[in-house]
């Protein structure tokens, strides 16, 4: 047979599973964080409500107490034990009842609230560590989320004045607790809301849920050493008095006598002298339309937005982007409140880069052909070498319109249509060619094309530049390409030394041919001159002998004869003496002149 | 409670709201389908409404064209080389309805795509050799040609059957296989080296060559100079003869005598033992009594 209090609390418990099932189920739907904990927060909650139960119950058998706290006795506490027993010994049956009464109710009250205390604490490391991921249907799950918290409101006025009509503090109490939940579903209902309106306080909310659970769990433990020392001390209070003494501090905030006794503080202090019914109307209806104001106000901000100066924005009305209205420039704009009117912004006036064929390191002091310096992304080149090109594109969007609605990914687009354009490029190239004299040529041809081809798919991208960062042989053999270089300077250095034999031995070569020409001129002079001379002596000595021949005849032949012979050997042979025998002396000395 | 009435009210029209309305983006087209039954196709952007959620659902599928890269493939040519290609291709949904039904999502259409293009590319490129792929020659590479090929030959299928259509088809990376590699790269350090050695040798051809012309055009100058000297010689020498001839000619007898004295002084003077008879001229003197012989 069960009283109405017993049935209430009944009820709560059952409704209180429900919700927490559901609330786990959320989870699994959503991801969010506050969601996580508001489930962890029922579940306390179920704790809390079983013991209500169990006090109710407890109340009813002992209803001559009026109220729990007043009771002293250690009967009571002695029956308050054995029907916790009975109550836990009809799930463990087996369980003796002494052992039960001693430990049972202590050690489960403790396991659940070490439980719930790792379970806040890693509620706080989660709101704090983790990175939220997406929420998944949030709107769906806010309006059931405000929908509990509309459930929970009701059980809580139920409960409040089943309590008292009963006159039971526990319902009171579990009433209050209630409310309290109250405020936490629609917390997480409300931050679900606003998520999907682009404000994420998931963190914040999980993180307000979670010190609920802590206290909870605080609480629990709190009780237990209390109750134990009750026991050993022999002076006790119910219990349950001890049950919210820490949560209370909470729960004041949401009991309505705190706040009656705050107004009241302030109509005598600021002499208002209002009627307390009054006060309390104008009071709680001043704070729904504050409630009702900021929510009308977070609705109405979602129509006003900001472009900043590097970027570029299109509204999206019902899905349609109102191109006449054409690229929003930086600035403060207004729109239509979501989820009408939508925003797409856009960095479409930053150039950004992307690498195409390989990636230098930053680390790498010199981009230098024998030392590796990034990725190594071998490519072909038209006579058939490997190569390793390090290109860097420049771009910026053109225009947001073709680049937001035409291609899913107008950089992979870009990023494709680069690495097509140089390998089909280089194909056709020698290494040598890429590597210096088709350079210049070579970002001209590519940038067309590639733009070319961006413009075919309507990207809305534009290519600034393409540099060509490096471009350098497979590293191991790098040297023979420079020993190529070496070998060309060796021939430089050849045929300079030629030239420089050339340079030296031509002048050498002209000076000594003048000076042959000025000798010969300079002998026929000498020649002609003395002719001359001589001639002139001829005919001057011819002169003078025509005067007397035969004299001149025998002058000249004494005279020359006399230096002819001078210094000779003179042999005198008189004919009229016969033969003469003349030995001719063949010495070293003289020389037979035939 | 008339006001928590209302509130309760309140959320459930949004609730039915959410449920039935539903926006089309401009990148999207949506087909509504009725227990799995596609009942309409949304090609435009905008508001619609429909049955709720479970009655009706709404699946939506990209409308912009989408890239896919393929795996690298490795194939023969039709000179039996092998080479690793890498292709992308660009491609939209050309037909909704057919993708949808055909293909469900783009994961499925990418896969598909790529086993299409990659076969396509095998048999395409057993019609071409490595000088249409790689070549110094830009009239012999056909890469254009081959791309447009791939395209033509997978849009038969595609667009009939899939709903899909392929843009285009671009090769974007070249490769050989690490074994051919390897001996790509002896090859490249073996043809630098014969181009270090041409360098070296051309080098001294050149030198050889300045020298050698350098000799000749000394040797040209050093003749050229002896040769004009002797011309000069020979003109002054003739100049002399004739100014000789010219002073001897008057009296040639005189001049005969003259040198002939002066040569037999010249001749007698060294190293000479002369025999003279006592009737020479010169020695008729030496016991002359004047005309007792006479």
């Amino acid at each position: 047979m069960k009283t109405i209090k017993e049935k209430t609390a009944i009820a709560s418990i059952i409704l209180k599973i429900l919700f927490t099932i559901l609330k786990f189920t959320a989870v699994f739907f959503t991801g969010s964080l506050a969601i996580l904990a508001e489930a962890w927060h029922s579940f306390t909650d179920i704790i809390t409500s079983i013991l209500v139960y169990i006090s109710v119950c407890e109340n009813s058998i002992n209803h001559k107490e009026n109220h729990p706290s007043n009771e002293k006795n250690n009967q009571e506490q002695n029956k308050y034990k054995n029907l916790f027993t009975r109550h836990l010994s009809q799930i463990i049956t087996n369980i003796k009842n002494i052992l039960a009464k001693i430990n049972l109710e202590t050690s489960v009250a403790f396991l659940i609230g070490i439980l719930l205390l790792l379970v806040s604490l890693g509620l706080f490391k989660n709101a704090v560590f983790f990175i939220p991921s997406m929420i998944s249907n949030s709107l769906l799950t806010g309006i059931i989320f405000i929908l509990f918290a509309i459930c929970s409101f009701i059980i809580a006025k139920f409960e409040t004045s089943v309590g008292e009509k009963e006159h039971s503090a526990a319902l009171i109490s579990d009433g209050t607790h209630s409310r309290a939940d109250t405020a936490s579903s629609l917390l997480a209902g409300f931050s679900l809301i606003i998520y999907n309106m682009g404000i994420n306080i998931d963190r914040l909310a999980a993180f307000i849920i979670a010190f609920f659970i802590f206290l909870s769990a605080l609480e629990i433990l709190i009780n237990i050493f209390a109750n134990k020392n009750k026991v050993d001390s022999k002076n006790i209070e119910s219990s349950y008095s001890y049950r919210y003494r820490m949560f209370d501090i909470i729960l004041l905030a949401f009991k309505k006598d705190t706040w009656m006794k705050f107004y009241e503080f302030i109509d005598n202090k600021f002499k208002l002298n209002l009627k307390e019914t009054e006060l309390d109307r104008k009071i709680i209806f001043y704070l729904k339309s504050i409630l009702v104001a900021v929510f009308l106000l977070c609705y109405f901000m979602t129509s006003f937005f900001s472009i900043k100066s590097y970027e570029q924005g299109i509204i999206e009305r019902l899905g349609k982007p109102l191109e006449e209205k054409g690229a929003i420039e930086p600035g403060l704009h207004c729109k239509l409140p979501w989820p009408i009117d939508k925003v797409i912004k856009i960095n479409s006036k930053v150039i950004q880069h992307i690498n195409v064929g390989n990636i230098t390191d930053r680390n790498t002091s010199a981009l230098i052909w024998t030392r590796p310096h990034g990725t190594e992304k071998a490519f072909l080149s038209g006579d058939n070498n490997f190569f390793y090109p390090y290109l860097v594109v420049h771009y910026k969007v053109k225009d947001i319109f073709k680049y937001t609605y035409k291609c899913k990914n107008p950089q992979e687009l870009l990023n494709n249509t680069a690495y097509r354009t140089i390998t089909n490029i280089f194909s056709k190239k020698t290494f040598y060619e890429i590597a210096s004299s088709y350079r210049t040529q070579f970002m001209q041809d590519t940038i067309k094309l590639i733009q070319k081809e961006l413009d075919f798919f309507e990207s809305g991208l534009e290519i600034i530049t393409i540099n060509i960062k490096d471009v350098h042989p497979p590293i191991f053999i790098a040297d023979s390409f420079e020993d190529v270089i070496a070998a060309y300077q060796d021939k430089q250095r050849m045929i300079n030394e030629a030239i420089g034999y050339k340079n030296s031995a031509l002048p050498v070569a002209r000076a000594q041919a003048v000076e042959k020409i000025q000798q010969s001129e300079s002998y026929v002079i000498d020649r002609i001159n003395r002719a001359q001379g001589e001639g002139i002596r001829f005919k001057s000595q011819q002169e003078a002998y025509i005067m007397n021949k035969e004299v001149t005849y025998i002058r000249s032949y004494l005279n020359n004869m006399n230096q002819g012979l001078q210094n000779n050997y003179k042999i005198i042979i008189d004919p009229d003496s016969g033969t003469p025998e003349v030995w001719l002396d063949f010495d070293k000395k003289y020389t037979f002149w035939k | 409670m008339k006001k928590l009435a209302i509130f309760i009210l309140i959320s459930l029209v949004l609730i039915l709201v959410y449920l039935t309305a539903f926006i089309v983006n401009e990148t999207e087209y949506a087909i509504v389908t009725q227990f799995g039954k596609p009942i309409n196709i949304i090609k435009e952007a905008g508001l619609y409404f429909k049955l709720p959620g479970f009655i009706q659902k709404i699946n939506r599928l990209d409308k912009r064209t989408d890239i896919l890269i393929t795996q690298p493939l490795q194939l023969l040519l039709g000179d039996k080389n092998p080479i690793i290609l890498t292709c992308y291709a660009c491609w939209r949904i050309d037909n909704p309805l057919l993708f949808f039904q055909s293909i469900i999502n783009k994961e499925v259409a990418q896969q598909k795509i790529n086993d299409m293009i990659n076969s396509h590319l095998g048999s395409t490129l057993c019609d071409y050799t490595i000088e249409n792929i790689i070549n110094t020659d830009p009239e012999q590479v056909k890469l254009q040609e081959i791309e447009d090929k791939i395209v033509t030959h997978s849009n038969e299928k595609t667009m009939k059957r899939y709903g899909i259509e392929i843009i285009s088809v671009g090769i974007r990376g070249i490769n050989y296989p690490s074994i051919v590699a390897q001996s790509v790269y002896d090859r490249m350090r073996a043809e630098r080296e014969k181009e270090a050695k041409r360098h070296r040798a051309e080098g001294e051809e050149a030198a050889a060559k300045i020298r050698a012309e350098t000799d000749k055009e000394v040797a040209q100058i050093q003749s050229e100079a002896y040769k004009q000297s002797e011309i000069i010689k020979g003109k002054g020498d003739k100049e002399a003869i004739k100014i000789y001839a010219d002073a001897y000619g008057q009296d040639p007898e005189f001049f005969t005598f003259l040198k002939s004295h002066e040569t037999l002084k010249e001749i007698l003077q060294d190293k000479a033992t002369v025999i003279l008879s006592t009737d020479s001229e010169l020695l008729k003197y030496l016991d002359y009594q004047p005309n007792e012989n006479k």
